[in-house]
């Protein structure tokens, strides 16, 4: 078990920046997720702490030791790869003590560690088999054993979960929550899923284009979003950004979309005040956009606006609604019951109480600037 | 339906043909090889399918023959000393090519393929002359030295396309778990990478089996000799049809045996499980 820091970490392959200038502290028994698009640069992190690369510029630290100069096989780290790897030719109980018999613990050792594996990821009957013979959620499970058997300082973890089919997938999220409540590890966890993140981290660092964009706990990066590209990776389905601009309207402010205007919420006027008559990113989510007869009446009426439905994708529970707003498109999502057909209008009411306004050259969350009241 | 019987006959006869055309020197081989005087010198009369009366007695011959069993016996050494020399050399270095693209990688194993562009006689004379002042010649191990060098670039070739197909995943696994780069290569890598090393190692083996030119040069002036070396001094005393196929019999059944013994390795699927 062991803190993780990142300290101002480069990583450059030829003259391509894929890393720019980390910053990142895992603490003792953290589970912190990595996420972001394709290329953005996480497993190249990973692999970094590892030990699989070496890092261009800047500090790793596991533990109180300097990582940079230590090979892989010392750094007492485990990883599992999202391809898993295990060794073909070995059985499960073979893979399971490889890293084991490396580091010439003795023969009982290794045979109750091997059991306590087997009991922990249900592996019951498998020791003797093939990595061939097995199922993809039993070669995850086996990736993990190996791992977990090292008792590792950090368990690092490269989407170990994107092979396998929804319901296993959803299965295995489950169990990591398990073992990590169990075992209390450090691990660092590499997904591009950003529901498997939210549901599995303490916190979770949201990656583009090799710049840690924001980090926080999963309702923090939900709610708060530092910038438009957290706002928009996060949450399922994807927030709408509007093209607007603020306006002053008698002595209030307003936000300006086009086909509809609302009232920006006393607490954050005089934050928006110096953005008056400039262009801006208005950004709510699918779900804080209301029917407007499901919702509570004393809203004010300036934040309705009649939508006319386009695609209706019912979910069971819920329905994500496809609309446009005089050509501008819109996603919400309404209860299963509510009454929504494609090519019928439906007048909608923003909560303006969650909703987020973006600098559109910066990108950033106005509403989540440190002299703005949002901040916690 | 009528098109699709038509198609299978085609298809069917075809295929005897081919197996014809595969199988009947083997079968002329074999035949003469236990065919006795009379069913080869028939005195103008048609040969006869099968011999009027089969016969071991080439084989009797040949085993009688010292010179012979001793030629069969250097020429399996030097063909297994061969096959263990250059899978020593050939796969460590096919394995750094492919793990390790340091620059000039590439240009590298060109080069290294490409020796095989020479014709062996060129390479002939400077290994002659290097080895006689030396003193590997009139050696087995001259000769499979001399035999591993042609079959290093092949060794190679085959191993990098094996070292290839291995997901790096592997090495970089093992590494985590706590392996040096060494331990990985021998107890992760090479295990996997056995079917596709034992398929170099029998194409080593054909190859310096039926080498001449080399073991040839190499043991012109001793006593050695390897069987195609023996094969050129009794073919120089135009022996009959029958003894030569029984020199041809005897030629074959080390490669197909040792083809046998390694085909084991040669499952399919060694990777398989491996990822995903």
């Amino acid at each position: 078990m062991a803190t993780v820091i990142f300290k101002n970490v480069c990583k450059r392959f030829g003259n391509t920046k894929v890393i720019q200038n980390l910053n990142l502290t895992v603490e003792d028994g953290e589970f912190v997720t990595l996420v972001g698009p394709s290329g953005c640069g996480k497993t190249t992190t990973l692999r970094m702490l590892a030990g699989l690369e070496e890092t261009t510029e800047g500090d790793i630290y596991i533990g109180d030791v300097h990582a940079n100069p230590v090979p892989p096989q010392k750094r007492g780290i485990a990883m599992v790869f999202q391809s898993y790897a295990l060794f073909p030719h070995m059985t499960v109980a073979e893979n399971i003590a490889f890293g084991l018999k490396l580091k010439k613990s003795p023969r009982d050792a290794i045979l109750a560690k091997i059991d306590w594996a087997v009991e922990l990821l249900n592996l019951h009957k498998l020791e003797g088999r093939l990595p061939r013979d097995l199922s993809g959620g039993q070669r995850q499970r086996v990736a993990l054993a190996r791992a977990l058997v090292l008792e590792p300082k950090v368990l690092l973890l490269d989407e170990p979960l994107s092979n396998l089919d929804a319901t296993l997938r959803l299965r295995m999220r489950a169990e990591l929550k398990r073992i990590h409540r169990r075992l209390k590890s450090t691990i660092l966890y590499v997904t591009h899923d950003q529901v498997e993140a939210m549901s599995l981290s303490d916190r979770i660092a949201i990656m583009e284009e090799g710049k840690l964009s924001q980090v926080g706990t999963p309702l923090d990066v939900y709610s708060k979003p530092d910038n438009m590209f957290v706002a928009g990776f996060i949450g399922s389905p994807s927030i709408n950004l509007i093209p607007a601009s603020i306006r002053e309207n008698d002595g209030g402010l307003i936000i300006d979309l086009g086909p509809c205007q609302c009232g920006i919420p006393e607490p954050w006027r005089e934050t928006c005040r110096p953005y008056r008559d400039r262009e801006v990113v208005f950004g709510i989510r699918p779900e804080h956009i209301h029917r407007r007869d499901s919702y509570a009446a004393d809203l004010p009426d300036i934040n309705s606006v009649d939508v006319m439905v386009e695609v209706v994708e019912p979910l069971g529970d819920r329905n994500i609604v496809e609309a446009r707003m005089d050509g501008i498109a819109l996603t919400l999502v309404t209860e299963a019951t509510a009454e929504a057909a494609p090519g019928r209008s439906m007048p909608v009411i923003f909560d303006m109480d969650r909703a987020h306004i973006f600098d559109s050259d910066t990108g950033e969350n106005i509403l989540c600037l440190p002299e703005s009241g949002r901040v916690s | 339906m009528k098109k699709t019987r038509a198609t299978k006959w085609v298809w069917l006869t075809g295929m005897v043909v081919m197996i014809g055309i595969v199988m009947a020197p083997l079968f002329m081989m074999v035949k003469y090889s236990i065919s006795d005087r009379s069913s080869v010198v028939t005195g103008g009369a048609v040969i006869p399918l099968w011999p009027y009366h089969p016969t071991l007695e080439q084989f009797r011959a040949l085993a009688a023959m010292d010179r012979f069993a001793e030629a069969a016996l250097t020429s399996l050494e030097i063909a297994l000393l061969s096959v263990v020399i250059s899978l020593i050399i050939g796969t460590p270095a096919a394995y750094a090519l492919v793990r390790h693209r340091f620059p000039g990688a590439l240009v590298l194993a060109t080069f290294l393929i490409s020796v095989r562009f020479f014709p062996d006689i060129v390479s002939v004379i400077p290994i002659v002359e290097t080895f006689t002042t030396v003193g590997l010649v009139n050696s087995v191990a001259g000769v499979a030295m001399a035999h591993s060098l042609l079959s290093i670039p092949y060794v190679i070739f085959i191993a990098m396309g094996v070292f290839e197909a291995i997901p790096r995943d592997l090495d970089e696994q093992a590494q985590v778990l706590g392996a040096s780069k060494a331990y990985s290569f021998i107890r992760v890598i090479l295990p996997v990478a056995l079917p596709g090393l034992a398929a170099a190692s029998i194409y080593v083996f054909l190859l310096s089996w039926d080498e001449f030119i080399f073991a040839y040069f190499l043991l012109i002036f001793g006593d050695l000799s390897t069987l195609p070396v023996l094969l050129q001094k009794i073919l120089s005393w135009t022996p009959q049809h029958n003894l030569l196929a029984a020199i041809s019999v005897m030629l074959s059944i080390p490669v197909i045996l040792f083809t046998f013994i390694v085909q084991k390795y040669m499952q399919t699927g060694a990777t398989a499980g491996a990822i995903k």
